[in-house]
């Protein structure tokens, strides 16, 4: 909960602000977060970050106003530089909405609250005592961050909402120098609840060194690549930016104007989800208190929404999907809570068997510097191998893959049957066809 | 303030500690397309404990002044529960000083209509280009006063501002979509964001243009970079390796980064300098009240120093450099860069390009990352070179590689060097974005490994 203070603020603010626009909101966040780090396998720090900040969005003659702060005391500085940015600000094409049932959406563990800093520590130990066992060169780092946000909405329309998440993050790196050659391994979770699987990720991460031992030439022509759940998160960003309602409202987006179209191969559904329970993404009301909900986006391929905020969907005469998002010191913004991409009927190890030559990826490098908008990418294969007669013949280095996502999510070669969690993503692995790879070869 | 923060640190149970206090605002200006999308000021005011007990840190942040002598033991404890050895700091001689800016034109003094004049000004610009589907005209200007005080006895307050404009075109044709951007900022003041008309043109022009151009085909190429690229190449590639607390507790790293080692031929030089007045990277004192300085990285392609934090230095036995940084009160000091360069050599470009009868000439920068010795960085611009000249235009140049191969590649080093600041900045860990400039003349690369069809 928010310190008294700190309530007394929001509605003084809300007061102030009453007074002085057509209509106003006001968006507190405060968060307490306790990272814990390991680096080259020694316990390196223990943090303690304690943020709060407020921001008031106000509607005046039909335009826009906003402002943010940290220092709470001085609430008529904070009015007045909201209702001046009013003068010249965009038409608002919405009003604050007014308060409405949310779902019922599991986003506070107390268990991550009660998180003491020692179980941590042991956890990351521990986590590192076994890589070493199995790895002595290794280098590890670990790093274990809990937090807990309290987010506080209340506006001139009447709602006045707050609650209480939890987030929880673990990361396992590994760092492997052999022969002048580095190796990079890693695996974790990001969620809403308590995610600790070290077990899990020491047995991938010393998988992945054993497998990387032998290195072999890449490739380079139009090959088969099996992207494991993790690397097809990747690919599913450029598609999230191509649904985001700004983009679309813009124009700027490849899928404007393709609503009921044939995009993707039949094979791909994918969705919106902000009510999974303590899903990494999860919200039961969105950063403008519209209820969170699920979105079909693609359905067997065929486009079947956006993902909107109040105002893009104002602009575009839609309704909001229950996608704004927000930090406080900026204005709510679209964006995709979990994205989730229907399994398909296939086993991993059967999408690898059906490879004659071609590559699996797990991990990339350089994912966000191409062009994201047209779906292009471009990046280096970090963690990848070369895959012959359907077996890792062994890691492939110095090896750049390129493609468009949009045309590679038509050549689909086979979907795998299970799901995995990655943060907001929830995803099968899948294998495409005629994916571009430059290597030494 | 000063003596609100000393009196703090006076009870600090720890064998250092620092209080860093920060009052910051800020304020945007975003058109995206038709629509003014944002036009807010943010103000901030911060702060942090930092304290070192038998060489582990504990860290504490947060808004509320009201409440140091609780975060000053919090921060012990949490130092003390990491602790384990003796700590090592490199001595630093503690530093009494104020350092206020110093800008032509401060943004503070120009009106908030003006901003968003020349905002809106600029956008028009680039959408009254035909094929141009949208546009973004981002500006930001912000104002930070820094106190720091250290048990050491240190008392700094250093003064910064920061103005900086980014524009961009999108032009589409269906599902094809290009985009050019041109991005300036640095601490020159107002002025820095004045006088971008012809520059919202070209953008236009160019993203219209590479709607047209061919992706290329991947594979090896003779790259001659634009001092852009280039300066994106040096930070990215060679300035984090530069980075101590990359090496300092990973002996095989160390091994590698030896002082005396070669990494580049006679003629390739690399530096890191705050000290460059108005440049996006400059500084006095850095965050734990350590003076900046020149730091040269490779001298005649041998690596000869690194850059340092009083930690780091302490720890390999070298001398600090003032290189660490944080972006902000929520965050520690880490090593980082400044302002990064390629030293200039004799090459005209002219000269460059007529001897090089085949290869790829790439401009801008839309992104680069690493990963240790393995590099990547997107071009925002390329040409085919054949006979010597430009030819036609290709798109999706994204270069890669090993560092140290490509170090010992640059066959040739031009004689315009020039300096890049940004609204963007430089990521490390969860610190992002960090004000640097990258500088470089044009350079040559042999056998550079390019990513495409």
């Amino acid at each position: 909960m928010p310190a008294p203070s700190t309530s007394a603020a929001v509605e003084r603010i809300l007061e102030l602000a009453r007074r002085r626009a057509d209509a106003a909101e006001v968006y507190l966040e405060a968060r307490e977060s306790r990272p814990i780090q390991f680096e080259n396998n020694e316990l390196k720090y223990v943090h303690t970050k304690s943020e709060r900040g407020v921001s008031l969005r106000v509607i005046h003659r039909g335009r826009l106003g906003f402002a943010s702060t940290t220092d709470l005391s001085e609430p008529e500085r904070l009015v007045a530089r909201a209702v001046e940015s009013a003068q010249f600000g965009q038409e608002a094409r919405f009003a604050f909405p007014a308060r409405a049932a949310c779902p019922a959406v599991e986003v506070y563990d107390p268990r991550v609250a009660q998180f003491p800093v020692e179980e941590g520590i042991r956890l990351g130990r521990e986590a590192i005592a076994s890589v070493l066992e199995a790895v002595p060169d290794a280098q590890c780092y670990v790093e274990i961050n809990k937090s807990v946000t309290t987010q506080r909405l209340a506006n001139t329309s009447g709602l006045d909402a707050q609650q209480e998440a939890t987030g929880f993050e673990c990361h396992l790196v590994v760092l492997r120098i052999r022969d002048g050659s580095m190796l990079w391994v890693s695996d974790g979770d990001s969620s809403c609840g308590l995610m600790a699987d070290f077990d899990r990720y020491t047995a991938k991460v010393i998988g992945d060194i054993r497998r990387a031992e032998t290195e072999v030439k890449a490739p380079s022509g139009a090959l088969p690549v099996l992207f494991t759940a993790r690397a097809v998160g990747l690919l599913l960003q450029f598609i999230e930016t191509a649904v985001n309602g700004k983009l679309v409202q813009k124009g700027a987006s490849p899928l404007t104007g393709r609503l009921g179209e044939q995009v993707l191969d039949p094979s791909v559904t994918l969705w919106d989800d902000a009510t999974r329970d303590y899903g990494d993404g999860s919200w039961p009301w969105d950063a403008e208190g519209v209820p969170g909900r699920r979105t079909v986006l693609f359905e067997r391929g065929v486009l079947r929404s956006y993902l909107f905020d109040l105002q893009t969907a104002g602009m575009l005469g839609v309704e909001s999907t229950g996608n704004a998002d927000r930090d406080f010191p900026s204005l709510p913004h679209p964006a995709a809570s979990n994205l989730v991409l229907a399994p398909g009927a296939e086993t991993f190890e059967g999408l690898l068997a059906g490879i004659g030559r071609g590559l699996v990826v797990d991990e990339v490098i350089g994912g966000g510097q191409s062009n994201v908008l047209a779906g292009e990418f471009s990046v280096n294969v970090g963690l990848g191998f070369l895959v012959e007669r359907g077996e890792l013949a062994g890691r492939v280095k110095d090896c750049m893959m390129a493609g468009n996502v949009f045309e590679l999510f038509r050549r689909i070669r086979g979907i795998g049957s299970r799901q995995e969690t990655h943060g907001s993503t929830v995803t099968p692995p899948i294998c495409f066809e005629g994916v571009h790879v430059a290597g030494g070869e | 303030m000063e003596a609100l923060l000393k009196k703090a640190l006076a009870h600090a149970r720890a064998d250092y500690a620092e209080i860093r206090a920060e009052r910051q605002t800020t304020t945007s200006v975003t058109y995206v397309g038709r629509e003014l999308e944002e036009l807010s000021s943010f103000a901030s005011v911060g702060g942090c404990v930092r304290a070192l007990v038998g060489g582990g840190w504990g860290f504490v942040a947060f808004n509320d002044l009201d409440d140091l002598p609780r975060y000053v033991r919090l921060a012990c404890e949490q130092a003390a529960l990491v602790g384990r050895a003796a700590s090592a700091l490199a001595p630093v001689p503690p530093a009494a000083d104020a350092v206020a800016a110093h800008v032509a034109s401060d943004p503070r003094d120009v009106p908030l209509a003006h901003k968003e004049a020349l905002c809106r000004s600029y956008n028009e610009r680039i959408l009254r280009h035909e094929r141009i589907q949208t546009s973004s005209v981002r500006y930001r200007d912000s104002w930070k006063q820094t106190t720091f005080v250290s048990s050491d006895g240190a008392a700094i307050c250093e003064e910064e501002v920061f103005c900086g404009a980014s524009i961009a075109a999108i032009a589409r044709e269906g599902m094809n979509v290009q985009r050019a951007h041109k991005g300036v900022g640095d601490l020159r003041g107002f002025s820095i964001v004045e006088g971008l008309d012809d520059d919202c043109d070209r953008i236009a022009e160019r993203a219209v243009r590479l709607l047209a151009a061919e992706p290329v085909r991947g594979g090896r190429y003779t790259v001659i970079a634009d001092p852009l690229l280039a300066g994106v190449f040096a930070h990215e590639a060679f300035g984090h390796l530069s980075e101590a607390d990359f090496v300092y507790e990973n002996p095989q790293l160390r091994a590698i980064m030896e002082l005396g080692r070669r990494f580049g031929p006679d003629h390739l030089s690399i530096v890191d300098d705050p000290t460059l007045e108005g440049e996006a990277g400059h500084y006095r004192y850095d965050s734990e009240g350590t003076p900046g300085h020149r730091t040269y990285l490779l001298k005649g392609g041998i690596l000869t120093s690194r850059l340092h934090s009083r930690e780091t230095a302490a720890k390999m036995g070298e001398a600090p450099t003032g290189n660490a940084r944080a972006i902000d009160y929520q965050h520690q000091p880490i090593v980082r860069m400044s302002n990064t360069f390629i030293e200039p050599g004799p090459w005209s470009l002219d000269a460059l390009l007529a001897d090089t009868p085949e290869g790829l000439y790439v401009r801008g920068a839309l992104g680069g990352q690493t990963e240790m010795e393995m590099f990547t960085f997107s071009a925002e611009e390329a040409f085919v070179i054949r006979g010597g000249r430009l030819a036609e235009r290709v798109r999706e140049v994204v270069l890669t590689g090993n560092v140290f191969e490509t170090l010992a590649s640059i066959d040739a080093v031009g004689d315009d060097l020039a300096f890049y600041g940004g609204l963007g900045g430089c990521g490390k860990g969860a610190q992002s974005p960090l004000r640097v400039a990258t500088g470089s003349p044009h350079i040559r690369i042999r056998n550079c490994l390019v990513g495409g069809r």
